[in-house]
């Protein structure tokens, strides 16, 4: 595929060539303006285009001079809490997820600013180590696209570290060429190809040009996309030029997400939104891997025809933690290094964990990487917002935070704004609590905007509750 | 450790000044492990060891002295240093110091101002030991039944962490604010504002005893084993790990000695090891005072050596110093300990 087709024209605003295969890269405008194929009726926004809107037009300022905009996305952000927490979901906690970047020049493209290569990179960084945060039993690893070719700047694996400092270092990351996000695709595959299938495998690309310049030969991008598929490959793309078909159809039959970036801050939004892990139903086939490693693994061998646990359990081993002595070869690199861990199951020696073991296949965690998903399992109950008549009633109303310790506003003073509110018409928003006490439902402790946020999005333990 | 050496080159040494610094006190002041610790009748020296100071009890009054002390301490040597004290008994925990404010006063209270070289002041030393009383009354009036639970150091310890992120929001809330650039680029750096935070926990109950022996027919102390602790390893775990996202060490000092034949409270061990804190266990003669100032204290400052002026807390350690470190595989703790104090 060529990246100079004809077909492709340059002028965003021109419609398409209505008769491009699907081999081409279209782009559309980013404006909502029918596309040449007519698939949309005029005037319809394209989801990523409806969906949002930009944060910071909500920000004004009220008669106190408090931004009122602030309030308005943390109360956003509390309703979707809220939401996603009443429905039960089975969570992928474990990922594993090769991040495709596009180094092509691109890249330089001014019109994130600076860049939207340092916009990109910057967000990166944070965004890896946000990632690890909330999936500490995943592992990721990097690959770059440039000069039409795809190398893997970071391996697999689960050192957040490692990566934040592959990432950081500019000289090795300039921009040059054009991408071919089939050879991305398909070292990102190759690099999961070993992978069990419990785990969730999956990409995301960042891509800047508009067209990928692919190799000659027999193999299209739609060979690699069909092994994606077989290969339950979930692939997420955002796209920092506009609408690219191929993409939307790798990703629409992969699984995972297509967004087209508008500007910095909806990169960052479409970013952000792949690392809370996946929600999804396993299908059969793969708990059923599990069990069968577990039998064969477990007890179950030596027990005969018991038959496997009931439930969907994976396969984990703690791993011993070799000393600072000699070196020895590790199973993953081929190295002689010293330290490192050993295989529980097999006894080959490994760098780091959490990995898979490279001989026996077993995944190999540490305890605290386990304890740091325990909060999946025990989540916070939410906060109740605390309305002006429920603190009235009660007798014994507590003073101060039970976070920390900070005074609330007496009941006069929320009357006052409240009353003040509605004075100059502003909305009053129901998650908000007037009193700006937040109540835990189970340990009945009040607390402060900022513990309830602190304690829901970092802690993960009540205060009150485990008192 | 490895990691201890590759923090060297990426962790540049201070500018003149050493940025103020909070330091937030969790004590337990667990009624049973107090009358333990206060009763325990100390083992008498070997022969051959007369030199050393003889093995004693200790008293929590005594302890509060010392601790008192330490605190004053640590608020004079720098003008805006601040103290927070909360205090851990059986099943709560609560803020101790500042005092919450009273009803009568203002509604904003800035608790955390101080003028240069104020000290505690007499509230501490009495809401401390209104805490520890009320406390004993409380369970006495049980009938003895919570006096088992062991002491709320987690409740504590997610306190003192919603204090810091109040007070010294390490990083904001990404949900709600868009990154500058800045702040993309140095994670580390650390403004001259910034306050140099760390938790101390002062832990008074054993964990569970190594000689399960019926001999003592007195108190048994309350146990910690496997979740034993209130809000148990999970919680425990979850403090780490909002500490570690911080950069929040937790330093542990833990009381009952080894001649108790207690066993070490393992959680708090891994919770210093996982946060890069100081643990070190009381060896139970005396000294208490010096070894505060020497092992906690001097963390937040510059120490002179030869080489100018280095922060003991953020160097590798010389491996003359690593020698020495026998009782835990830290070898900053070691350093400390040859400091001459
Ligand atoms: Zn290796
Ligand atoms: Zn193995
Ligand atoms: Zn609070
Ligand atoms: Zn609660």
């Amino acid at each position: 595929m060529a990246d100079n087709d004809p077909d492709w024209s340059p002028p965003p605003d021109e419609t398409l060539n209505p008769d491009a295969d699907d081999d081409d890269i279209n782009e559309s405008s980013s404006r909502p303006q029918a596309n040449g194929k007519g698939k949309q009726k005029d005037g319809a926004l394209k989801a990523w285009e409806d969906s949002y809107s930009k944060s910071w037009e909500l920000i004004e300022e009220d008669a106190d001079g408090r931004i009122s905009g602030v309030k308005e996305l943390i109360a956003r952000g509390r309703r979707k809490r809220a939401m996603m927490s009443e429905t039960p979901l089975r969570r992928s906690i474990i990922r594993h997820i090769f991040i495709i970047l596009d180094l092509s020049e691109t890249m330089l493209d001014k019109d994130f600013r600076p860049t939207r290569w340092e916009v990109t990179l910057g967000y990166l960084r944070t965004y890896v180590s946000e990632w690890f945060d909330q999936n500490p039993l995943g592992q990721m690893g990097i690959i770059l696209l440039r000069d039409r070719l795809s190398e893997t700047l970071v391996p697999m694996g689960g050192n957040p570290q490692e990566i934040i400092q592959a990432l950081s270092d500019k000289r090795k990351l300039e921009p040059s060429g054009e991408p071919s996000l089939q050879n991305g695709l398909q070292m990102a595959r190759g690099g999961m190809a070993h992978l069990p299938s419990t785990s969730s495998l999956e990409t995301l690309t960042i891509f800047s040009s508009i067209s990928t310049s692919d190799p000659d030969g027999s193999s299209t991008i739609h060979t690699t996309l069909s092994d994606l598929v077989n290969q339950k490959v979930r692939c997420t793309i955002i796209s920092l030029s506009g609408e690219i078909k191929i993409c939307r159809q790798i990703c629409e039959r992969t699984g995972g997400r297509f967004g087209v970036a508008i500007d910095e801050e909806h990169l960052r939004e479409l970013m952000w939104e792949t690392i809370p892990p996946p929600a999804q139903t396993i299908a059969a086939p793969m708990t059923l891997g599990v069990r069968n490693a577990l039998a064969a693994g477990g007890q179950g061998a030596a027990g005969g025809k018991k038959p496997p646990p009931a439930g969907d359990l994976m396969v984990m081993g703690f791993p011993i933690r070799l000393a600072q002595g000699g070196e020895t070869l590790c199973a993953c690199h081929g190295l002689l290094k010293r330290g490192g861990y050993l295989c529980p199951r097999c006894g080959s020696k490994m760098c780091d964990v959490p990995t898979d073991c490279e001989v026996c296949g077993l995944m190999v965690v540490s305890s605290p990487h386990l304890a740091r998903s325990f909060w999946f399992l025990f989540p916070v109950a939410n906060y109740g917002a605390v309305t002006i008549e429920e603190a009235r009633e009660e007798r014994n109303l507590p003073l101060t935070c039970t976070g920390c310790d900070r005074r609330f506003i007496s009941l006069e003073q929320a009357e006052e704004n409240l009353a003040r509110s509605i004075e100059q018409n502003i909305k009053i928003d129901q998650s908000m609590s007037q009193t700006e006490r937040y109540r835990c439902a189970k340990c009945q402790n009040d607390f402060c905007m900022d513990c309830d946020l602190y304690v829901h999005h970092t802690l993960h333990t009540c205060p009150g509750c485990c008192q | 450790m490895a990691n201890t050496m590759t923090q060297t080159h990426t962790i540049p040494l201070y500018p003149e000044t050493t940025p103020a610094s909070l330091l937030l006190v969790i004590l337990d002041l667990h009624p049973l492990s107090w009358s333990i610790l206060a009763s325990a009748a100390p083992p008498p020296l070997p022969a051959d060891a007369t030199h050393k100071a003889p093995n004693t009890s200790l008293s929590l009054t005594e302890f509060i002295n010392i601790l008192v002390v330490f605190l004053n301490a640590h608020l004079a040597v720098r003008w805006g240093n601040q103290v927070v004290v909360y205090g851990a008994s059986a099943g709560t925990s609560k803020l101790l110091y500042p005092t919450p404010p009273k009803d009568s006063e203002g509604s904003k209270p800035k608790p955390n101002m101080y003028a240069p070289f104020v000290r505690l002041d007499k509230t501490f030393e009495s809401s401390l030991r209104g805490m520890f009383e009320e406390e004993q009354e409380r369970l006495e009036g049980q009938q003895g039944k919570g006096l088992n639970d062991p002491p709320a150091i987690v409740s504590a310890l997610t306190k003192a962490l919603s204090y810091i992120n109040r007070v010294a929001p390490h990083s904001p809330s990404s949900a709600l604010t868009q990154p500058t650039n800045s702040d993309l680029e140095l994670p580390n750096s650390s403004g001259a504002d910034k306050l140099e935070t760390r938790i101390m926990v002062i832990n008074a109950t054993p964990g569970s005893s190594s000689a399960e022996t019926s001999e003592t027919e007195g108190p048994k102390p309350p146990t910690r084993q496997s979740g034993g602790q209130r809000g148990g390893y999970v919680g425990m775990m979850n403090c780490v790990f909002a500490a570690q996202k911080a950069k929040v060490p937790i330093d542990v000092l833990t009381l009952p000695p080894t001649w108790t034949g207690s066993r070490p409270p393992i959680f708090l061990q891994q919770a210093s090891h996982l946060t890069e804190g100081v643990y070190w266990r009381w060896n139970g003669r005396g000294g208490l005072l010096q070894y505060l100032h020497v092992c906690f204290d001097h963390l937040f400052y510059q120490v002179k050596t030869d080489t100018g002026s280095v922060d003991v807390s953020r160097t590798s350690i010389p491996p003359i110093h690593s020698v020495c470190c026998s009782s835990t595989r830290r070898g900053r703790l070691s350093c400390c300990l040859l400091l001459p104090p």
